[in-house]
């Protein structure tokens, strides 16, 4: 669904991607993890025909992004990190942007807007920040588009809305579809994701399945130093250790993110070595 | 469904561009309508004989256009200068030629529409309070019959065709204008407006220079006519007048009268579909 081979891309003074490849498919919502400033936005902007790739290539559903024809337009939605809307009212929203996306449903639309606890009379400008991007992503969620993305669509949401966003999205997938999502806060994904893709300094730094990640890594709290002692990360708190082991036993562990995610990133060779065994 | 230009879908983005921005556009007419009863009534006040001439009215109208007319223009693609605009206007399914066709339409046709009729609406109004105030004051023409000040007509002058008056060639020359600063909305993200009109300068003195200053040293002593596109030499030089072939000329003139404004709009449209945000 998406293939991305080889692809360069960088701004004026600053390289982002040096042949990076990549590929999504359909039926998964993927978390694409990574700190600030590493390429996660650029990437989605590339994916969705908003950057155009310096060299190698982007195909998305066999179209090529940066020719933005509306037959590829109107089968993917980008839930931006900064978006606008315009100053109108829900309905007007609808009936002005929706007719655009043949496969919008108005009965999921209103759905999800109940689910988010939206006043349906305001006009969008009157709505807060946070409420704005829950019309946003009921509005993409609502498009039925063969793919979507969203770039940090947790931010500015209370943690109810989270919890509600979680729970809409969950609802969501189905196996035509494909789900990116760039976020550096991993927590707000758990339970969500099902592949994580971790981008550093423009590489790829990790790409596997949640169920390949739970076969492979167990995660709980430990008291005992020298299972510490092995573990690929540890961190210390009140109430003991939290560790990410090599998974040797087959037990089964709920993955914490933000573990796994600092696991990778500050002991990336280990982590690696238990995947490549 | 055409992935160039499709009727329907261009009629769906009009209406949208429409919604989005009519409150926008309702009140720019309202302050076009403020603006000229304003420049009227300042006219009205300080002119003693009168004010309202044809001369007078006909440079309102062009001068209006113009300021108007380009500040309009250099806002079309004012959407392409901030990011979440950007991607908004970018992500939604239509393609570049409907997008500049929507902007053309409205930056184009409807302003040169409703700026004329906003026009004419005051200044039938003002010449009538002049025609009221004169025969307050009991002016009279020269055979001494009651002063009556007359609406011009724009497209002709005071009598049809004054000899000094080429509403076709000011109206091209507005065009021209128009969409060169449609094309700087897109070049310049930011005072757009300002940085368009300092490259026309820039652009329109190079012209001069090189014309005033790089051939006129390599011609023999003269005088170059640039409407008629001829090089008379100097009385001493035999007085001899060097003359394109004429269907040279014909096709010079063509072009610079009618061929500005499409070169203009395609490389907006090239412009637009290159856009990154």
């Amino acid at each position: 669904m998406i293939d991305i081979q080889n692809l360069h891309f960088g701004y004026r003074r600053k390289k982002v991607f040096t042949g990076l490849s990549l590929q999504l498919q359909p039926g998964h919502i993927y978390g694409l993890l990574g700190r600030n400033g590493t390429g996660k936005s650029t990437l989605v902007r590339n994916i969705a025909g908003l950057l155009f790739p310096h060299q190698g290539s982007v195909t998305v559903m066999n179209h090529t992004p940066a020719k933005r024809e509306p037959a590829f337009l109107q089968d993917i939605f980008l839930v931006p990190e900064e978006f606008y809307l315009p100053d109108m009212p829900i309905q007007h929203l609808l009936k002005y942007m929706a007719p655009f996306y043949p496969k919008f449903n108005k009965e999921q639309f209103d759905r999800y807007i109940k689910e988010f606890d939206i006043p349906q009379g305001n006009t969008l400008q009157k709505m807060s920040y946070g409420q704005k991007k829950k019309v946003l992503i009921s509005f993409g969620l609502a498009c039925n588009t063969s793919v979507l993305l969203m770039d940090e669509p947790t931010n500015g949401l209370d943690i109810m809305s989270k919890s509600q966003f979680r729970k809409v999205m969950a609802g969501n997938i189905d196996e035509t579809k494909c789900v990116v999502i760039s976020t550096h806060q991993v927590k707000d994904l758990e339970n969500l994701i099902d592949r994580i893709t971790i981008i550093d300094e423009g590489r790829i730094l990790f790409d596997q399945t949640v169920e390949t990640i739970a076969r492979k890594l167990s995660f709980h709290i430990s008291f005992d130093s020298e299972e510490i002692k092995q573990a690929v990360y540890y961190e210390s708190s009140l109430r003991g250790s939290a560790v990410v082991m090599p998974n040797t036993a087959n037990e089964e562990s709920k993955i914490d993110l933000e573990l796994l995610y600092k696991a990778i990133i500050l002991n990336g060779e280990a982590v690696e070595s238990v995947f490549n065994a | 469904m055409n992935q160039v230009f499709n009727f329907k879908r261009w009629l769906l983005y009009t209406g949208k561009h429409w919604a989005e921005n009519r409150k926008r556009y309702l009140l720019g007419l309202v302050a076009i309508t403020a603006l000229l009863i304003l420049w009227f009534s300042f006219v009205l006040l300080e002119g003693d004989y009168h004010p309202l001439g044809s001369k007078t009215q006909l440079a309102t109208y062009h001068v209006g256009l113009y300021a108007v007319g380009l500040l309009f223009a250099s806002f079309l693609f004012h959407d392409l200068s901030d990011n979440p605009r950007g991607i908004h206007f970018l992500m939604i399914p239509a393609t570049a030629t409907e997008k500049l066709l929507t902007a053309i339409l409205f930056g184009l046709v409807l302003f040169m529409i409703f700026y004329t009729a906003v026009f004419y609406a005051v200044d039938t109004l003002m010449v009538e309070i002049a025609n009221s105030l004169s025969s307050a004051k009991k002016e009279v023409d020269n055979y001494g019959r009651p002063y009556v000040e007359k609406v011009v007509n724009i497209f002709t002058g005071a009598v049809p065709v004054q000899d000094d008056y080429d509403f076709g060639l000011l109206f091209l020359i507005f065009l021209a204008l128009q969409t060169a600063f449609m094309l700087g909305s897109i070049y310049f993200p930011k005072y757009s407006f300002i940085k368009t009109a300092i490259s026309i300068l820039v652009i329109f003195l190079f012209f001069v220079f090189l014309i005033g200053q790089v051939l006129d040293a390599m011609m023999p002593e003269g005088t170059f006519h640039v409407y008629s596109f001829t090089y008379s030499l100097a009385h001493r030089l035999g007085g001899g007048k060097v003359a394109l072939p004429e269907w040279v000329h014909d096709i010079s003139v063509f072009c610079l009268r009618y061929g500005i404004p499409p070169v203009f709009i395609l490389t907006t449209w090239f412009r637009l579909k290159e856009k990154e945000v």
